[in-house]
C-alpha cells in the first residue's frame, strides 16, 4: 500500500482562509462566553433529572443542592474564585485548563487542576467545605490526589502529605513493608503503587500471592478486598480479615484477558470492575460484581453490555454509596448505576460525564458545561441531580 | 519601528500557515471542513493565549498541537461532526477531490483516533516521527507502533471492497 505524500498539499490548495477578522471574532466570542452571565432560567435547568428521564419521567427538578455546595445559590455561571491565592488563580485562569482529579472526603470536595498555557504545566488543588474554599499550588509534573479520612492524600514534588479541608498539611511517611490490615486502614494509590494509609504512614498492601496489589478497599472493620495480577491476562480478587488468610477468590464470568481492576467501597458494600485492553486503545469493562457483605458473597451485573459495538468502555472512576449503589463513570455510557441486585442503568448528565465519587451520602460526577465543567450531585441514588460549580469556581 | 502586537504575530502566522495546517489536519479529522474548523479554533486560542503562543519556539507546531487537541476533544465528546455537518454540503472547495482521495478519507475515518493521527501526520502531512510525537503528545516508540498498526489496518480497509470506504458513503 502506498499513501499519497502530496495529499496535504492538494487539500491546502483548496483551503480558502477566511479573513483574519473571523479568527479575532471567534477569540472574542470565546472570551465573552467565559464571562457571560447566563440567563437566570438556566439555573433551574441545571437541576438535571438524569435518571428520571431514563426511567420515563422528568422527576423532581427542585431537588436541594447536595451537601458540599456553598450555602449561597449558584446562578449557573462560572468564574474563577477571586478569593483564592494568586498562584492558584493563575492556574485556573489558563485557557488550557484540565480537571486532573477530583475526590470527596467526608462532606468536603477537592479538585486537582492542571493549567498548561505555559510549559511545564502547573497544578493547584482547591478544596471546598461548605463555604470555606482553600487553594494550594503544587509543584510536581503529575501530582496525585486520593480521598482519605480527614482530607486527601496528596503527592507532589515536595513529598506526600495529608491535606485537610482547611488547607493544613500533615507529613506522611513511607514505612515500606506491611503484612497485615486493620480497622482504620485506607487503601490509596500512590506513585509507588497501592498502599495502606495507617495513621501517618504508608505501608504495603498484603496480597494472596505476595505480589503488588492493583486495587484494594478496606472496610471500616478492617476487612480488605484486594486484587493482584495472577499471570498474563488474569487477576485474583480476594478478601481477608487480617492480611494473612484469604477467602476463596472472586469467581469471574468473563473469558477475556483481564488487564486491570477497579475496586471501590463504602462500609461493607464493595464493587469490583474487571477491565480489558482492546486493540484500538480503548479499555473495555469486562465485568462488574458487587458485594454487600464485605466481599463474602458477590452479585454479578449480568446486564452490563460487555460485548459488541456498544459495550461499556473507558471507565474513569468507580464509587459506591452508603446504600450500596455502585456508580461507574465511563467514556461510552456516561454514568452507569449498578444496584444491589446487579441491575444496570446508564445515566446521562451531559455530553460527557466523568469522575464519579461518593460524598457524605451523595453521589457526584463531573459533567460537561461550557468553558468549565460542573459538579452534578444526587442525594437520592441518581434519580435527581443538582449542579454546582467545581471548587475554585464561583 | 513600532513593536508588533501579539495579535499581529498571530495574523502573520495565519497568513503563512493556515492552508498548510488544514492540509495536515485533514488526515487527522478525516474531513477537510472539520480540519478547517479545528485550525480556526487553534488560531482563536492563540489570540487568547498570547503569552503561550509568543513563547513557543515553533508557532506552527504550537498551533498544530492545539488543533489536534481540539479534534480529540470533539471526538471524545461526541461532537465531531455535529458542529460542522450542516456545512459539509456547501464545502464546494473539496468537491473535486479525486475519488481515491475521498476513499482514503473515508478509510481514515474508520481507524482508531490514535492511529489516524499518526498516519495522517507522518504519511500524509510528511512530518518526521519526532514532530508527530510532539504534536500528539506521545513517545516516539508509541507513535511508531501506531504507525505500524495503522498502516496494516488502512491497507486492509482500502483493499476490501466491502469496507465502508466508498466516497459517497461517508459515515457521517
Amino acid at each position: 500500500m502506498s499513501l499519497p505524500t502530496d495529499f496535504h498539499r492538494e487539500i491546502a490548495e483548496r483551503a480558502e482562509p477566511p479573513g483574519f477578522d473571523a479568527v479575532v471574532e471567534r477569540a472574542r466570542t470565546a472570551r465573552r462566553r467565559r464571562r457571560t452571565t447566563v440567563a437566570s432560567g438556566l439555573a433551574v435547568a441545571v437541576v438535571v433529572g438524569g435518571l428520571a428521564f431514563a426511567i420515563g419521567g422528568p422527576g423532581d427538578r427542585s431537588a436541594d443542592l447536595a451537601p458540599p455546595a456553598p450555602t449561597t445559590t449558584w446562578d449557573g455561571t462560572s468564574e474563577v474564585d477571586p478569593t483564592l491565592r494568586g498562584d492558584v488563580r493563575a492556574v485556573l485562569d489558563d485557557d488550557r485548563l484540565d480537571l486532573w482529579a477530583v475526590a470527596g472526603s467526608s462532606d468536603a470536595v477537592a479538585v486537582l487542576w492542571r493549567g498548561c498555557d505555559q510549559e511545564p504545566c502547573r497544578f493547584a488543588v482547591v478544596t471546598r467545605d461548605g463555604d470555606e474554599v482553600t487553594g494550594t499550588a503544587l509543584g510536581a509534573s503529575f501530582p496525585r490526589l486520593s480521598a482519605v479520612p480527614g482530607g486527601w492524600l496528596v503527592e507532589d514534588a515536595t513529598g506526600t502529605f495529608r491535606l485537610s479541608p482547611s488547607g493544613e498539611r500533615t507529613q506522611i511517611y513511607v514505612a515500606g513493608t506491611g503484612d497485615d490490615v486493620m480497622a482504620g486502614d485506607t487503601a490509596v494509590e500512590t506513585s509507588g503503587g497501592r498502599r495502606l494509609l495507617r495513621g501517618d504512614k504508608l505501608i504495603a498492601v498484603p496480597t494472596p500471592s505476595g505480589g503488588p496489589a492493583t486495587a484494594a478497599y478496606v472496610t471500616p472493620d478492617g476487612r480488605m478486598v484486594a486484587a493482584t495480577q495472577a499471570g498474563a491476562g488474569a487477576v485474583l480478587v480476594a478478601a481477608t480479615d487480617d492480611g494473612r488468610s484469604w477467602d476463596t477468590g472472586l469467581s469471574t464470568h468473563t473469558g477475556l484477558p483481564v488487564t486491570g481492576v477497579m475496586i471501590a467501597g463504602h462500609g461493607d458494600h464493595v464493587a469490583v470492575a474487571l477491565l480489558g485492553d482492546d486493540p484500538d486503545g480503548s479499555v473495555p469493562v469486562l465485568e462488574v460484581q458487587v458485594s454487600h457483605d464485605a466481599g463474602r458473597t458477590w452479585t454479578w451485573a449480568r446486564d452490563l453490555d460487555t460485548d459488541g459495538g456498544d459495550k461499556v468502555r473507558d471507565p474513569s472512576s468507580l464509587a459506591v454509596t452508603a446504600d450500596g449503589l455502585a456508580f461507574l463513570a465511563t467514556g461510552s455510557h456516561h454514568v452507569v448505576r449498578i444496584d444491589a441486585e446487579g441491575d444496570v442503568l446508564p445515566i446521562q448528565l451531559s455530553s460527557f460525564d466523568s469522575s464519579v465519587f461518593e460524598l457524605a451520602g451523595t453521589v457526584c460526577a463531573v459533567s460537561e458545561r461550557g468553558r468549565w465543567d460542573q459538579l452534578s450531585c444526587s442525594t437520592d441514588g441518581g434519580t435527581n441531580w443538582s449542579a454546582q460549580p467545581l471548587p475554585g469556581l464561583l | 519601528m513600532p513593536r508588533k502586537s501579539a495579535v499581529d504575530r498571530v495574523q502573520e502566522v495565519y497568513a503563512t500557515s493556515y492552508r498548510r495546517l488544514v492540509g495536515q489536519l485533514t488526515g487527522v479529522t478525516g474531513d477537510p471542513v472539520e480540519a478547517e474548523d479545528a485550525v480556526m479554533e487553534a488560531f482563536a486560542r492563540a489570540v487568547n493565549a498570547r503569552r503561550s503562543f509568543l513563547a513557543a519556539d515553533n508557532p506552527e507546531a504550537w498551533l498544530r498541537t492545539v488543533a489536534v487537541n481540539v479534534t480529540r476533544t470533539r471526538w471524545r465528546r461526541g461532537r465531531f461532526f455535529r458542529d460542522v455537518s450542516h456545512r459539509l454540503v456547501a464545502a464546494e472547495s473539496y468537491d473535486d477531490l479525486p475519488d481515491d482521495r475521498l476513499a482514503l478519507l473515508a478509510a481514515l475515518r474508520q481507524l482508531p483516533a490514535a492511529q489516524r493521527e499518526a498516519i495522517a501526520l507522518h504519511h500524509l502531512a510528511d512530518l518526521p516521527v519526532h514532530e508527530v510525537a510532539e504534536a500528539v503528545g506521545a513517545p516516539v516508540g508509541t507513535v511508531k507502533a501506531r504507525l505500524a498498526r495503522g498502516r496494516a489496518a488502512l491497507a486492509e480497509l482500502l483493499a476490501d471492497p466491502q469496507s465502508d470506504t466508498h466516497p459517497e458513503r461517508s459515515p457521517r
